[in-house]
């Protein structure tokens, strides 16, 4: 049984341009275009894609927000759109940048209103909020104004806010988008718990390669509004080499060097940019060839991003 | 639990936060109370100059000026958060209403509820109260109350809808927000004078398409025994209430047309 499904959806979106004074075109733009995928109950599912792929459109369909133009779209059995306010006690969404607390209450207000909007009982929502206030620590400042919280401070509170009435699926756009690493692995470990011990279904999009392998079971991938890609993350990772690039600044201009299992990238007078694949060299066997031919005066090593992969995958794939 | 219990309890909150903070309230209401009192002084100035308004008096003015501004101020405390949908709308920030278990319109009017609105209710129930009775000589019987009441509760549902109307706009063209400012603060203006001093087209407009001319115009010029202005039946001017209900339901339906056409920020 899966909880969420899309069948051959398409979304379009009319686009109004402006020709001359009085003339406009009208053109229709297809954001999504048949995608079909099913995800069982308990999955924990990187859904990635450049900017513009058609990753917020499938969530705001799948959250009831916007109606698919074709196709069918299945949460917890239902049609999100036209069941709206029945399919919202299902699932949780936090949209990163967007707000969803009361900027200007303290934050417990914003879960006490919470609990009323989603009508939960009572003595749940204790239970509830005690559990949320203890694993994402947040009881130092549950009495503050959300608008004196720090950006962390805030990003815990909205996952709780998101999870305040106990949804099956949880929806996250860029959950740890500009947090600390600290508050990142604090979010990580959140989000792996409630995964593992509730069983909760999540969809994530991130840009950040470490919320992928450590958190995602399986990953999707979309260009151009279609899915270009679909499978188990150690299968994906294992398909595509995905290359480091190290960058090093040499003492003087030098030739490029040739050294086995590396490509020399740019030659830009004393800089140089390499770039290799993990599993064929090491990076410390890397620094210590180009040691051995010139004098290194910096260096910085940049390990695959979220957008290298999806390069990648759909390079691969089109 | 309704829509409506959760607008009282997510308002409460609110107060309760709102109120912690008492001189600043306080102070707030106050600004609102002298702010508005300029509206007053307006009159009163207009009035050093001539003796009658389109056949009012500074009297009957100040009258219409009070209950105005009470269907006004009582429409903007409860409906005062529509200002935000455009920018709601432009921040994507009016999905999280969408894809919540209540009604959005709602949630919409209780995100935003300040007390200190209420300003401007206390500062024109004063007018009213102290010109029926000083210069009017109203007796105050259970029926005057209930009079006057009816027309400020409808005169509120007429401005309101026409606000909600204009607050649709902004779910079908962008950054409309200036637009849905000049429905809410050009309509307290017209209704603060008699309707008749107006351009003809303009009389036209806000009996027959926007029925602002209802709030509390008609009915007072009714109850002062005014000239009917387009020879309507006289006692046609009594039906702001039927008025209001008919243009509740019309902005209900704008919304709910609205809401289905949204397609959010942000593809």
């Amino acid at each position: 049984m899966s909880i969420i499904e899309l069948k051959h959806v398409t979304r379009l979106f009319i686009v109004r341009e402006r020709k001359g004074v009085l003339r406009r075109e009208q053109r229709n733009v297809k954001a999504v275009r048949d995608i079909s995928f099913s995800i069982a109950p308990g999955e924990f599912v990187g859904y990635l894609g450049a900017n513009g792929a058609g990753k917020s459109t499938t969530i705001k369909m799948l959250t009831g927000i916007l109606a698919p133009s074709s196709g069918e779209v299945k949460v917890c059995g239902k049609d999100p759109f036209r069941n709206r306010r029945e399919v919202a006690y299902h699932f949780g969404a936090m949209f990163g940048q967007r707000m969803q607390l009361w900027w200007d209450l303290p934050l417990i207000d914003s879960f006490d209103q919470l609990h009323y909007i989603y009508r939960v009982p009572g003595d749940q929502y204790r239970a509830r909020l005690e559990e949320l206030v203890e694993i994402l620590d947040l009881s130092s400042f549950l009495k503050v104004a959300v608008r004196q919280l720090s950006l962390g401070q805030r990003i815990r509170g909205e996952l709780a806010a998101a999870m305040i009435h106990t949804p099956e699926i949880l929806f996250l756009d860029e959950p740890t988008i500009g947090l600390d690493l600290v508050a990142k692995e604090r979010v990580r470990e959140f989000l792996t718990q409630i995964n593992r011990r509730h069983n909760v279904t999540v969809m994530l999009t991130t840009h950040d390669m470490a919320d992928l392998e450590r958190m995602c079971s399986r990953l999707i991938v979309l260009a151009g509004g279609q899915t270009v890609s679909d499978g188990p993350l150690g299968e994906l990772f294992g398909a595509y080499k995905l290359e480091r690039t190290l960058t090093v600044d040499l003492s003087e201009p030098c030739e490029a060097m040739i050294i086995p299992g590396a490509r020399s990238v740019t030659i830009d007078g004393p800089r140089q940019v390499f770039r290799f694949v993990a599993q064929d060299l090491s990076s410390a066997d890397l620094i210590a060839q180009v040691a051995a031919r010139a004098k290194i005066i910096d260096l910085t090593l940049k390990e695959p991003d979220v957008e290298d992969l999806v390069r990648a995958i759909t390079k691969a794939e089109s | 639990m309704s829509s409506v219990t959760i607008y009282v309890r997510l308002v409460r909150l609110q107060v309760r936060s709102q109120l912690q903070y008492t001189a600043n309230f306080l102070m707030s209401i106050l600004a609102t109370f002298l702010f508005t009192s300029l509206d007053l002084a307006t009159i009163l100035v207009i009035f050093s100059n001539v003796r009658t308004l389109g056949g009012w008096t500074a009297q009957q003015v100040l009258l219409l000026y009070g209950a105005a501004a009470s269907s006004y101020a009582l429409a903007d405390m409860l409906l005062g958060s529509l200002d935000r949908l455009p920018q709601l709308i432009r921040e994507g920030n009016f999905d999280s209403m969408l894809f919540r278990p209540r009604s959005p319109f709602f949630q919409l009017l209780a995100s935003d509820f300040m007390l200190s609105r209420s300003g401007r209710l206390i500062q024109s129930i004063i007018v009213v109260i102290v010109i029926c009775t000083v210069y009017i000589h109203i007796a105050w019987t259970a029926g005057a109350i209930l009079i006057l009441m009816a027309a400020v509760i409808s005169g509120a549902v007429i401005l309101g809808s026409v606000w909600v109307a204009g607050a649709c706009i902004s779910f079908w063209i962008e950054g409309a927000s200036e637009f849905v400012n000049t429905f809410s603060s050009g309509a307290l203006f017209v209704t603060q004078y008699p309707i008749n001093i107006y351009a003809q087209w303009l009389q036209i407009a806000v009996t027959f398409i926007l029925p602002i001319g209802f709030v509390i115009f008609m009915p007072a010029s009714y109850l002062l025994h005014k000239a009917p202005i387009f020879d309507m039946p006289s006692v046609l001017r009594l039906f702001s209430p039927l008025v209001a209900i008919l243009a509740a339901a019309a902005a209900t339906a704008l919304w709910r047309l609205s809401i289905r056409h949204y397609r959010s920020a942000g593809g």
